[in-house]
C-alpha cells in the first residue's frame, strides 16, 4: 500500500514536471487542438470555394489570399497517388492557383468523422509542432456529369506559438496556430 | 530783626508745607502709578487666560478633526478648520496641528474626488455596458445572417450593413479559445472586416458574442467572441 | 463525467475487439471502423503501445483510470503487429507482449528516450539517372526542443566504388613501394576503378559524407521520399521495426513489421548491421 502510494506520488510528480517542461496543460492542449482543427476545416471550405467554377475570380483570389494566410511561410503540399510513384510538391499558393484553374463546376469535400491529433513537440526555434491527420473524400463534378473522386489521408503540420499583442492598451496573450507542410496521400478505402 | 525772624520763621514754615505737600503729592502720584500697573497686569492676565481658553478650544477642535470619528462631513471639517485659522492664534502647537489637519483634509478631499469620479465612471461604464449589451443580439443576428446567406452578393450586402455597427472595418476582434481562473487564451486577433468575410466564406457562425465596447457615437470599437 | 464513462466503456470494448483481430469487427464506431483502427501516426503508435490514449484517440494522462491500463494495453498491443507477416510467430509476439506488459517493471516507449531511429528511402537524380539513397536519422535533443538529424546514409554506387576486389592479383602496393617513393601509385590511380582494395582492413567509406558532398556539388538532386520505417532498440532485449501498411481492413497504418529477441549488449552490432545492411 505504502509502496503504491509512493509510486503514485512519483507518477504525479513526473506528470507535473513533464507538463511544466512542456508548458502546455491538457486543457490548453485540448483548446489548441480544437483551434488547429478548426483552421484545417476552414482550409477545406476555402478549397471548396477556390475549386468551384462559379466563384468569381475576384472572390477566388481573395479566398486564395485568406487560405494562404493560414500557412507558415514556405509551406508545401506534397501529393501522392496510389497509381503513381511520383510525389508532386507544390508551394501552397501554387496549389490553390492550380485548383482554381481546374474549374470544376462543383467541388464537394466530405470529411470522415475520424481524425487524429498528435502531441505537441517543442522544436529548436521555440515553437511547438504537431500533426493533424484527417481523411477526406474529394469530388470534383463537371456540368456534363464527369466526376473526379478520391479519398485522401492528409497529414497536416501545425505550428503553435504563444504570442502577445496590445489591443486598446490591453495585453492580449494569444496562440498563433499556423498550418505547415501537408502530405496528401491517396488511401485505400 | 524780630520781623525778619518772624518772616524767616514764616517762610520756613511755608517751605515746609510746600515740601510736605510736594512729598505728599509725590507719594500720592506714586501710589496712583502703582495701582495702574496692577490694573494692566490684571488685564494682561485676563487676556492670557482668554487666549489659553481659545487655544485649548482650538486644540480640542483640531484634535477632534485629526481623530476623525466619522461624525462630521468634509465640509463641516473644512468649516471648523477655517474657524480655527481665522483666530490667528499664532501658537506653535496650534500651527502644527493646523498643518496636520490641512494635510488630512486634503487627502480626504482627493479620496472623495476619486470616489466621485469612480462612481461617475461606473455609471458611464454601466451605461456603455447596457448600450453594448443591447447591441449584442443585433451583432449576433447579423453574423448569423451573413453565415447563412444564400449567395455571395447577398452576403456582401449584409457585410456592408453589419459594418455600419462598427467604428471602422479595422475594429479588433478577439476570440477566446480557453478561459479559466488563471488565464484567458485567445486565437490570433483579427479585424471585423476580415471576420465578416470569414463568416461568409465558412458559412458557419461558431463563435458567440462575449463582450463589446462602444464609443460615444454608439459605434462598436472592440468585439470579443468566445467559442460555443 | 458521462463522456469519460462512455469513453472508458468503449475502450474496454475496443480492448476486447483488438484482442481478437481475426474476428469480424464489432461495429463499434460506424462504417469508419477501419480508420479508427488504423494506427494513423507514429505518435499514435507510441500512445497505443503505452496505453496513453483512448480508442477515440483522446490523450490519457496519469490519474485517468485507463492510463497504462493493462487490459486495454494488451488489446492495443495485439493490434500493433503486422498480422500478415508469417515470420512473426504468435509465440514470439506473446513473449514480447508478456515481457513489456507483465514484467515487474513494464516497459513504455519514450519519444525522447533515444535508441530508436528512422530509415528513409529517398530518390535522388544523378544527371538523368535516378538513384535510391537510404538515409538514417535520429532524434537529437537540443537546448530547446529536439530535431531529426542525419546519422548515416547508404548509396549502392558508393559501395561499388569501394568494394574490395579480392580476385585481382595486383590490387595492392607492394611492400617495397616506399623504396621507389610510392611511384607505383601513378599506375594504381590511373588503372583501378576499384580503389577499395588499397585501403586498410576495416575501412568503411562514410556514405553520408560522400552523399552530402555530391549533393552540395550539384551531382545529386533530391527528388522525393519513397518510404519511411523505424527501428526500435529501446525495449530490453528486444528489437522491432515499424513500417507503414496502407491496405484495406483493420490491420493497417503503422505496425510492427519485424520483431527479434536480442541481448542488449548485441544491439550495437545490430544497429551497425542495419546502417550497413546493404553493404
Amino acid at each position: 500500500m505504502k509502496k503504491a502510494l509512493i509510486v503514485g506520488a512519483l507518477l504525479i510528480c513526473f506528470c507535473l514536471s513533464a507538463m511544466a517542461q512542456n508548458n502546455i496543460t491538457p486543457d490548453r492542449k485540448a483548446a489548441i487542438d480544437s483551434l488547429a482543427l478548426e483552421k484545417v476545416r476552414d482550409l477545406s471550405q476555402y478549397i471548396s470555394i477556390i475549386g468551384n467554377k462559379k466563384t468569381p475570380w475576384s472572390e477566388a483570389s481573395r479566398v486564395i489570399e485568406r487560405a494562404t494566410e493560414l500557412f507558415a511561410d514556405g509551406s508545401e503540399i506534397s501529393v501522392s497517388s496510389l497509381y503513381r510513384t511520383e510525389i508532386l510538391h507544390f508551394p501552397v499558393k501554387k496549389y490553390f492557383l492550380r485548383l482554381a484553374a481546374l474549374n470544376y463546376d462543383r467541388v464537394n469535400i466530405t470529411w470522415f468523422k475520424i481524425q487524429y491529433i498528435s502531441d505537441l513537440e517543442l522544436q529548436p526555434d521555440g515553437r511547438y509542432v504537431g500533426v493533424i491527420t484527417i481523411y477526406q473524400r474529394f469530388e470534383g463534378i463537371m456540368d456534363d456529369g464527369m466526376k473526379y473522386m478520391d479519398v485522401t489521408k492528409k497529414d497536416i503540420t501545425i505550428y503553435v506559438e504563444k504570442k502577445s499583442t496590445q489591443i486598446e492598451g490591453e495585453v492580449v496573450d494569444f496562440w498563433d496556430v499556423m498550418l505547415g507542410d501537408i502530405q496528401v496521400k491517396e488511401t485505400t478505402r | 530783626m524780630k520781623c525778619n525772624t518772624k518772616y524767616y520763621l514764616s517762610s520756613c514754615f511755608w517751605s515746609r508745607v510746600v515740601l510736605i505737600l510736594f512729598l505728599g503729592m509725590a507719594l500720592m502720584s506714586l501710589e496712583g502709578c502703582k495701582s495702574k500697573k496692577k490694573l494692566l497686569e490684571e488685564q494682561q492676565a485676563r487676556e492670557q487666560a482668554e487666549m489659553d481658553i481659545r487655544i485649548d478650544k482650538a486644540k480640542a477642535i483640531l484634535l477632534k478633526l485629526l481623530q476623525d470619528d466619522g461624525s462630521m462631513s468634509l465640509e463641516e471639517k473644512e468649516r471648523q478648520l477655517a474657524f480655527v485659522k481665522q483666530q490667528n492664534l499664532n501658537d506653535p502647537e496650534i500651527n502644527r496641528l493646523i498643518r496636520q489637519v490641512e494635510q488630512q483634509l486634503l487627502l480626504e478631499r482627493s479620496r472623495l474626488e476619486e470616489e466621485r469620479k469612480r462612481q461617475e465612471d461606473k455609471q458611464s461604464q454601466q451605461k456603455a455596458d447596457e448600450e453594448a449589451e443591447a447591441r449584442k443580439p443585433r451583432v449576433a443576428n447579423s453574423f448569423n445572417q451573413i453565415a447563412n446567406s444564400s449567395s455571395t452578393e447577398s452576403a456582401n450586402t449584409l457585410i456592408n450593413e453589419a459594418l455600419s455597427l462598427f467604428a471602422n472595418e479595422d475594429v479588433p476582434v478577439l476570440i477566446i479559445i480557453n478561459e479559466n481562473r488563471n488565464y484567458t487564451d485567445y486565437d490570433e486577433p483579427t479585424t471585423i472586416g476580415k471576420y465578416l468575410h470569414y463568416l461568409k466564406d465558412q458559412r458557419k457562425n461558431a463563435n458567440r458574442v462575449h463582450s463589446l465596447k462602444v464609443n460615444s457615437e454608439g459605434k462598436i470599437t472592440k468585439l470579443v467572441l468566445t467559442k460555443d | 463525467m458521462l463522456v469519460k464513462h462512455i469513453i472508458s466503456s468503449l475502450c474496454l470494448l475496443a480492448a476486447l475487439f483488438f484482442a481478437l483481430p481475426a474476428q469480424p469487427p464489432i461495429d463499434l464506431i460506424g462504417e469508419e471502423g477501419d480508420l479508427y483502427a488504423e494506427t494513423k501516426q507514429v505518435n499514435q503508435f507510441f500512445r497505443r503501445f503505452n496505453c496513453e490514449e483512448t480508442i477515440l484517440g483522446e490523450r490519457l494522462y496519469p490519474g485517468d483510470s485507463l492510463y497504462h491500463n493493462v487490459d486495454l494495453r494488451k488489446g492495443y498491443m495485439n493490434s500493433l503487429f503486422d498480422s500478415q507477416n508469417p515470420y512473426m510467430s504468435t509465440d514470439l509476439k506473446q513473449a514480447f507482449v508478456d515481457d513489456i506488459i507483465f514484467n515487474s517493471r513494464p516497459f513504455y516507449l519514450d519519444f525522447h528516450g533515444g535508441e530508436w531511429f528512422a530509415e528513409v528511402r529517398a530518390s535522388f537524380r544523378n544527371k538523368n539517372k535516378e538513384e535510391t539513397v537510404i538515409l538514417f536519422l535520429k532524434l537529437q535533443e537540443q537546448e530547446v526542443g529536439s530535431k531529426w538529424v542525419f546519422d548515416g546514409a547508404y548509396l549502392s554506387r558508393f559501395q561499388e566504388v569501394f568494394v574490395v576486389d579480392t580476385a585481382s592479383r595486383d590490387s595492392f602496393l607492394h611492400p617495397l613501394s616506399h623504396e621507389i617513393g610510392f611511384q607505383n601509385m601513378n599506375r594504381m590511380f590511373r588503372n583501378n576503378t576499384s580503389l577499395g582494395a588499397f585501403t586498410a582492413d576495416g575501412f568503411e567509406a562514410d556514405h553520408l559524407t560522400l552523399l552530402l558532398y555530391e549533393v552540395q556539388n550539384g551531382n545529386l538532386k533530391f527528388k522525393q521520399v519513397d518510404e519511411v520505417r523505424f527501428h526500435f532498440l529501446q525495449a530490453n532485449n528486444w528489437y522491432f521495426e515499424l513500417s507503414r501498411f496502407d491496405r484495406p481492413g483493420f490491420n493497417r497504418g503503422w505496425l510492427i513489421s519485424k520483431l527479434t529477441q536480442i541481448p542488449d549488449d548485441k544491439k550495437d552490432i545490430l544497429k551497425r548491421y542495419i546502417y550497413n545492411n546493404y553493404q
